[in-house]
């Protein structure tokens, strides 16, 4: 067989990846986070007077009520995200899906202070995907600069992709007058991410000759494997700071303000292409994908990603012990930075959610909410290539709360659902119509004593 | 940069808005209680085995920073009025203590499961056994509304599947033994310090003169005594709230309850006996 290692990956049709994300970076509310948040489609800013106030705005534990409070969310989640007609008219679909515990914090009373501590996961993506596509024309570059048509081929997407981020540390918080409170939490910042990409082309007519001396039956038809991974290792820290005021009774307004700022970042990256045809050729104008890189050694870097400052604004409506309305906007900032030699530019968002709570009983209570998630990639136009997908989505939360004296168990979920635009084959301007969708199941207890 | 102007100015925003609104008017932790929390007004064995313990834990605590007057007759005249009181209390299942402390200042005090301290500074102000038996009704009322179990969410350990399966994913752990003694010590800071929630303690006085009436005392007592303390310039513990407000929202609750004109015992002579008896209890 005659291999090839090549210094830059180029091909058409393999050219996948170009602007999808391993994670969703281009959404701010992966998975939302808490026990009573999570119903109330995390409108909790000017709540959070329960453990899930770590996370949302510390400011608001400086109300919760108890000796002492812990609480702990397990979710399971999945989500899709479709690209249509991507390849000879067939959609490719990414499909992830994750069970994790999504939060668990603890607060308790000291003097004056509140303190706690949470462990938080607000994005969390595990994929491990195999797609087949048949396409009766693939295109090659040649030596010569042309292209190459192999005939139809069989492709064969197969792609594993681990994204967690995870949140922890400790909180405080203290009220200054009876209508006014602040609160800070630190938290270290985590993230971890594992990708690999295998992508292989086989033609169904373009035959290879093996060997100097012409022998039918050593040929092989032509064929092209495309390895690349990446992984990431992440270390940051994310502050957030809150106030919570009353400006009349049962009103409550919340303020919190936080940035996820990465110290330390080791990126491990290598890409391999293979290939019998001896026709196959390099052009570097072609970007393969942003996983790639030029060689088949490992090459290692310190680059760090950048993360928005984040300005969420909320309001609550305490008209009775039964009922409780919630409502947040949330500012997160435009930005830029490069990672691996590719410049990443994000857009300023905001986001708004609504919630409420309704005791049906002393035992019982459901809540509801709508919430936003908006792309922080500017809009896919026409005649641009490698433009990364932009799908704002909108979404809704339900949990049904149990209580007995000392304890509560929720259960509930989250759909949010969205379309847009996207080009995923790097270097080509085509545009392709895209969804994405997300459900999460959770289950979740607090307990007081 | 924008973003940090921003910041900045709703920053400004929080930071001067509550010097220029008016406050609102109750506390928020009232409000934000859910009906999970603020309904539920029963109470099992375990919350009162619970409620009992901590009591004697703050009892403890203050029989640790004052000293119990070596009066014996004293004590046991105080404990009888308390004792005829707690006949006719809404929770028979406590058993009250009464106790005469030595102290300068003018006050009386309660834990949770019923042990009740009165100054010997604050009997000196006393003029007759209603008196004292609309102090001892005030402290008995704030242990059987359970003010402070309710103020510090106090509660004992649920033995359901439901309660076990929660506390199982819910992380509780060997902490709760280290809430309870910080919840004692803020038990302590509010009986010594803090003081009740305005609220309580106009209860406690509305209950108060309804358990004397009930147990034949004149409910003038309170009134009277409130009175006269509301007139002293110091002396008087600080957590006593405006007497001027207290009064009048005590004579409203009287007056509803149709026992302002009642004319009961009063026991002027024997509260005086005693007193000379034994010497008038002198305050430290």
């Amino acid at each position: 067989m005659m291999s090839k290692k090549l210094q830059v990956a180029v091909m058409l049709t393999l050219s996948m990846f170009a602007a999808t994300s391993g994670a969703d970076e281009f959404h701010y509310n992966n998975i939302l986070v808490g026990d009573r948040a999570s119903g109330m489609g995390g409108a909790y800013t000017a709540v959070s007077d329960d453990p899930g106030g770590m996370y949302y705005n510390p400011a608001g534990i400086a109300y919760s009520t108890g000796k002492s409070l812990s609480a702990s969310v397990n979710a399971y989640s999945v989500s899709n995200r479709t690209y249509k007609g991507v390849i000879n008219g067939q959609d490719w679909t990414r499909t992830s899906s994750t069970l994790l515990p999504n939060f668990f914090g603890i607060i308790q009373p000291v003097g004056k202070f509140k303190l706690g501590f949470s462990y938080a996961v607000p994005d969390s993506n595990q994929e491990n995907q195999d797609q087949s596509f048949r396409s009766p024309n693939f295109y090659v570059y040649d030596q010569l600069g042309g292209i190459k048509n192999w005939g139809s081929v069989t492709q064969v997407i197969n792609f594993n992709n681990k994204n967690d981020t995870n949140l922890f540390g400790p909180s405080a918080a203290v009220q200054l007058s009876d209508t006014f409170s602040i609160g800070a939490t630190l938290y270290v910042h985590k993230r971890d991410t594992h990708a690999i990409l295998n992508n292989t082309a086989q033609s169904d007519n373009q035959v290879i000759q093996v060997g100097a001396n012409p022998d039918p039956s050593k040929d092989e038809y032509a064929n092209v494997l495309i390895n690349s991974y990446l992984e990431t290792d992440e270390w940051g820290l994310k502050p957030i700071v809150g106030a919570m005021w009353t400006p009349v009774d049962k009103v409550s307004l919340g303020l919190a303000v936080s940035k996820t700022i990465v110290l330390k970042s080791d990126v491990l990256s290598q890409a391999t292409v293979t290939t019998n045809d001896p026709d196959f050729a390099v052009n570097s104008n072609i970007r393969l994908h942003e996983l790639n890189r030029s060689n088949d050694s490992l090459n290692s870097s310190s680059d760090k990603r950048k993360y928005p400052y984040q300005v969420t604004l909320g309001a609550a409506f305490f008209p009775n012990s039964s009922l409780l309305l919630s409502g947040d906007l949330s500012y997160s900032s435009g930005f830029e930075y490069q990672f691996l030699g590719i410049k990443n530019k994000r857009e300023a968002v905001i986001n708004g959610a609504l919630g409420a709570e309704y005791y049906i009983n002393k035992s019982w209570a459901v809540r509801g909410g709508f919430f936003t998630d908006f792309a922080n990639t500017p809009e896919v136009v026409q005649g641009g290539t490698d433009q990364k997908e932009h799908i704002d989505m909108f979404g809704g939360s339900m949990t049904v709360s149990h209580f007995t004296k000392n304890t509560s168990i929720s259960c509930g979920g989250s759909y949010k659902y969205g379309s847009g635009k996207s080009q995923v084959q790097g270097g080509n301007n085509a545009i392709q119509d895209a969804s994405s969708d997300n459900w999460t199941i959770f289950v979740s207890s607090s307990y007081s004593y | 940069m924008k973003s940090l102007s921003l910041l900045f100015m709703i920053a400004l925003l929080f930071a001067f808005q509550p010097s220029v609104l008016p406050a609102a008017e109750s506390k928020a932790e009232d409000w934000r209680s859910r009906a999970s929390v603020v309904d539920r007004d029963t109470y099992s064995e375990s919350d009162t085995d619970e409620e009992l313990n901590f009591g004697r834990e703050i009892a403890a605590r203050l029989l640790g920073q004052f000293k119990i007057s070596s009066n014996e007759k004293l004590q046991k005249y105080v404990n009888l009025v308390g004792k005829t009181l707690t006949q006719n209390c809404s929770r028979p299942e406590l058993d009250f203590h009464f106790v005469v402390i030595e102290s300068s200042e003018i006050n009386a005090y309660s834990t949770p499961g019923g042990y009740v301290f009165v100054t010997t500074a604050v009997l000196t102000k006393m003029e007759n056994e209603a008196e004292l038996a609309g102090v001892l009704a005030h402290e008995i009322a704030h242990v059987t509304d359970r003010h402070i179990v309710k103020e510090l969410s106090l509660k004992g350990a649920e033995k359901s599947a439901v309660s076990s399966i929660a506390a199982l994913i819910g992380g509780a752990s060997e902490s709760v033994g280290i809430a309870f003694s910080q919840t004692v010590d803020k038990a302590v800071d509010l009986i010594l310090r803090d003081g009740y929630k305005k609220e309580d303690e106009m209860q406690a006085d509305a209950s108060a003169v309804m358990l004397c009436a009930f147990s034949g005392y004149d409910p003038s007592g309170l009134v009277t005594f409130l009175d006269k303390i509301g007139k002293i310039k110091s002396g008087v513990g600080k957590t006593y709230p405006v007497y001027d407000v207290r009064l009048a929202t005590l004579q409203r609750a009287m007056s509803d309850e149709g026992i302002v004109e009642m004319k009961l015992a009063l026991n002027s002579e024997r509260f005086t006996r005693i007193m000379k008896i034994e010497g008038k209890a002198k305050p430290n």
